[in-house]
């Protein structure tokens, strides 16, 4: 019953429902997709109708005819309408209601008068309507107001204020309608019963609805010329191969061989097509082919890039010069402000370059990139976001790149030859993106890398000082040992030589002598113990930088405690006696610091303080004396940050011209006699400053005392 | 001798006590043994700790004074060595710095004492005398 005539108008007209409602998923309601939606239905009334009325009954034809007919009429002021939306372009409403008059006037004639149909022929292959007298009307008609749109959209691309995406797609409605109306009036003069074959509306249809529809839905578009050239060689091997077959089917007898040969053929025939394409698509794109072997080969080069701010500046460089754009700006995320910054901007006009440019997080924009996973062109984005980014460019394509790590987008201004970015170039952003993210992944990791390793470094200096410094102090005690061992020897030598010879006595020169090398063999001796002094605590503070130490909370009652009876074993002192030690703070506070660091700074600070008071003890007489009553008074303090310590003593304290030598390595006023090496203050502050992150200050007043105050920060 | 406990204690008692004096420079060998002298203890003296070795396989001592940097074998190995031979050997170590240079464990090789670099005679003499006397 069915033919296929009416099988593919059937299959037609339900694909014209089908792309309506692709349309309106993919791009929600708009004036476009509701003239799309508007053309759809009516091609589908057209061909719907028609595909009925081949093998309709007498009775029904006409039912047929007239609803077919009608849909057709619908279908050039729908197409108008179509272009017009799509371009936007600002069409008086007297032209829309003249259309729609008209069309009404069509559309009654049709259905209620002869004269736009009036009989029906009724060919081989089923019957077809007859035009009536106005029908020619139809045709003048539908042809000015397709020419009319087409018009206006060639007015359109020669504007300057297009992009050149929208430009390419204008261009292929352009093409697909100039070959429709081509078809609807070649479709029309069936109506006279000129031609004897059957009409080709489906095909003609379809393919402008399935072209209109891809370009709505931003489908990225084949290159027009390699289009061409791919439809001409297809054409040319289709009829190569069917006057081959037909030839070889005249004149063989064997339907085997000949089917075989012609499927041989055809196979071989496709093949070939195949590689004539690519072989073309080589030669035509030869340009964007090269760019984007360029880009493949800088992208796998980015990972050998360590620096950021060179990374991000060779990128924009390479894509830049490769594909000639207008401009190139990447953005990165700032977490501490929460936006998108700009970070390069590099564009052929370098007066812009300095521009400075950032998103929020709630930008529109950076919310519509951030469900984007591939790289995207700019016309896809919704018009109203569109809007509010505000470039001094024209941007034509967005990469986005929300990897882990590195989360960013680069923005690409158009080509200079106004070429448009095809799914090829897409593809290989995407790529780009990929490398992108992971070499600037690798930047920031080398980055930490790079702290990290600085860290190790000092850490192994110091603890090389530490090395060198024990190495040292290893070296100077083994000469002290025969320095000690020698004066021991000249000591005991003396007092054997004296033992034994006891007429010296009796001799005043030669005890004279005696008594002065007694005095040298014990000068002797307490200098080597002075110089072991000093070695043991430049050993001290060597090892206590050498170590790895944590940073913990102790209680700092328990370090106070500790140093005073290091103080006591020191001076060998078994009682305090007079000494008051005033303590300000609570058994329980706590000091958020390095413990043997804390140890060392408190000792050292609690034992000059307690020679500073020896010293004052030493010089005060008499009444004086008797009031003097020493005392060392510790005070711990917190606020939010810092943490302050505070000793102080009423000792001695510092004369103004030496308060600034305080800190001063190896500065002493100590007397000699003492064991004094003029490093303990040096190292104290060492620690704090460099150790704890510190500082450390004195104030003092010859005679009265000295106060020192430490701040520690609270982590 | 050393088979006899008895007879060697008496010995000893009669004896004047004599210490092995182990150090890699001659003056202070010289000076430890004048100052050994002083305090009426006898003393042996060896420049390494190979010498000290054969010294030790000849003679007997109540007491090693060992250096425990010497130019060849070190100090360490030297006490060790003694210890396999002797297991009574009584040591006082010389040493610059106790933490590093002991990084072995010479706990269990019979050490008296350690004296620490440099010398400190008054401290020396009285360690060395509370030892000699306690025998």
């Amino acid at each position: 019953m069915y033919n296929l005539q009416q099988i593919l108008l059937y299959v037609s007209s339900l694909a014209a429902v089908a792309l309506a409602v692709f349309v309106f998923i993919k791009n929600k309601k708009n004036t476009v997709s509701v003239s799309f939606a508007g053309l759809c239905a009516a091609s589908f009334l057209w061909l719907f109708s028609y595909a009925r009325m081949l093998t309709a009954s007498f009775e029904t034809v006409s039912v047929w005819i007239k609803s077919g007919t009608a849909g057709m009429i619908l279908v050039p002021a729908f197409s108008m309408f179509f272009i017009l939306s799509f371009i936007k372009a600002p069409v008086k409403k007297i032209t829309l209601w003249v259309t729609a008059v008209i069309t009404v006037i069509f559309t009654a004639l049709v259905l209620f008068s002869d004269l736009f149909i009036n009989r029906v022929t009724i060919n081989d292959w089923g019957p077809y309507p007859r035009a009536g007298e106005l029908h020619f009307l139809f045709i003048i008609y539908s042809v000015f107001i397709i020419l009319f749109a087409l018009h206006k959209a060639y007015k359109y691309i020669k504007s300057d204020d297009i992009t050149s995406i929208k430009k390419y797609k204008v261009i292929y409605i352009i093409l697909t309608y100039c070959l429709f109306t081509v078809l609807f009036i070649f479709d029309s003069l069936f109506f006279y019963n000129i031609f004897k074959f059957e009409p080709i509306t489906h095909l003609t249809m379809l393919f402008c609805l399935s072209t209109a529809a891809l370009i709505i839905s931003n489908y990225n578009l084949a290159n027009l010329k390699v289009l061409s050239i791919k439809l001409v060689i297809f054409l040319f091997m289709l009829l190569l191969v069917l006057s081959i077959t037909s030839h070889i089917a005249k004149f063989s007898n064997n339907i085997f061989l000949s089917n075989l040969f012609t499927f041989l053929l055809t196979i071989s025939c496709f093949m070939l097509y195949k590689r004539i394409i690519l072989k073309a698509e080589d030669l035509l794109l030869a340009k964007s082919k090269h760019y984007q072997n360029l880009l493949l080969h800088a992208a796998s080069g980015m990972a050998q890039e360590h620096n950021l701010e060179r990374l991000l500046k060779l990128i924009a460089i390479i894509v830049l010069k490769t594909i000639k754009v207008n401009f190139v700006a990447i953005f990165l995320e700032n977490k501490e402000q929460n936006n998108f910054e700009i970070k390069i901007l590099r564009s052929f006009s370098s007066s812009a370059n300095e521009l400075l440019f950032s998103y929020d997080y709630e930008h529109p924009f950076i919310n519509y990139i951030r469900h984007k996973e591939n790289p995207f062109l700019f016309d896809e984005i919704p018009q109203y976001i569109a809007n509010s980014v505000v470039l001094p460019f024209k941007v034509a394509l967005v990469i986005p790149s929300f990897y882990e790590g590195v989360k960013g987008f680069m923005v690409i201004g158009e080509k200079n030859n106004k070429d448009i970015f095809t799914r090829d170039d897409i593809n290989i952003f995407k790529m780009l993106a990929r490398q992108t993210s992971l070499a600037m992944g690798n930047c920031l990791f080398f980055d930490e890398y790079k702290q990290a390793q600085e860290k190790i470094f000092t850490a192994e200096k110091l603890a090389s000082i530490g090395g060198l410094a024990e190495g040292v102090a290893h070296q100077i005690r083994n000469r002290l040992h025969q320095f000690s061992v020698l004066t021991g020897d000249l000591k005991y030598e003396i007092i054997d030589c004296l033992k034994q010879n006891k007429e010296i006595a009796d001799n005043k020169n030669l005890t004279e002598t005696f008594d002065y090398l007694t005095k040298i063999s014990e000068s002797l001796e307490t200098n080597v113990k002075k110089t072991n002094d000093v070695v043991s605590s430049i050993l001290n503070y060597a090892k206590i930088e050498s170590k790895q130490l944590m940073f913990e909370h102790f209680k700092f009652g328990e370090i106070v405690d500790l140093s005073f009876e290091l103080l006591s074993a020191k001076h060998k002192i078994t009682d305090m006696g007079n000494l008051k030690i005033i303590r300000n703070f609570k058994d329980d506070s706590t000091v958020f610091a390095v413990q043997a660091h804390m140890m060392e700074i408190v000792y050292n600070l609690i034992d000059n303080a307690y020679e500073a008071i020896c010293e004052k003890h030493n010089i005060l007489t008499g009444e004086n004396l008797k009031n003097f009553v020493p005392e060392i008074a510790i005070t711990l303090s917190k606020k939010d940050k810092i943490t302050t310590i505070h000793i102080s003593d009423n000792g001695i304290g510092v004369k103004e011209e030496n308060l600034s030598k305080i800190f001063v390595p190896f500065f002493t006023t100590k007397s000699s006699t003492k064991s004094g090496t003029g490093i303990g203050m040096y190292i104290v502050k060492r620690i704090i400053v460099e150790n704890l992150k510190g500082r450390i200050w004195i104030e003092s007043t010859y005679m009265h005392g000295t106060d020192i105050f430490i701040e520690l920060p609270n982590i | 001798m050393r088979q006899l406990p008895i007879s060697n204690l008496i010995l000893r008692l009669s004896v004047r006590k004599k210490i092995l004096i182990v150090d890699d420079e001659e003056e202070i060998l010289a000076f430890m043994a004048r100052f050994l002298k002083r305090l009426e203890i006898d003393s042996i003296t060896a420049i390494s700790g190979e010498e000290a070795i054969e010294l030790y396989k000849k003679n007997t001592f109540d007491c090693v004074l060992l250096d425990i940097h010497l130019g060849g074998m070190s100090g360490v190995e030297v006490l060790k060595n003694l210890k396999k031979m002797d297991p009574k050997v009584k040591a006082m170590i010389i040493t610059g710095n106790i933490c590093s240079d002991l990084k072995t464990d010479v706990h269990n090789l019979g050490v008296l004492d350690y004296i620490q670099k440099p010398i400190d005679l008054s401290d020396f003499k009285e360690k060395i005398l509370t030892y000699i006397n306690n025998q």
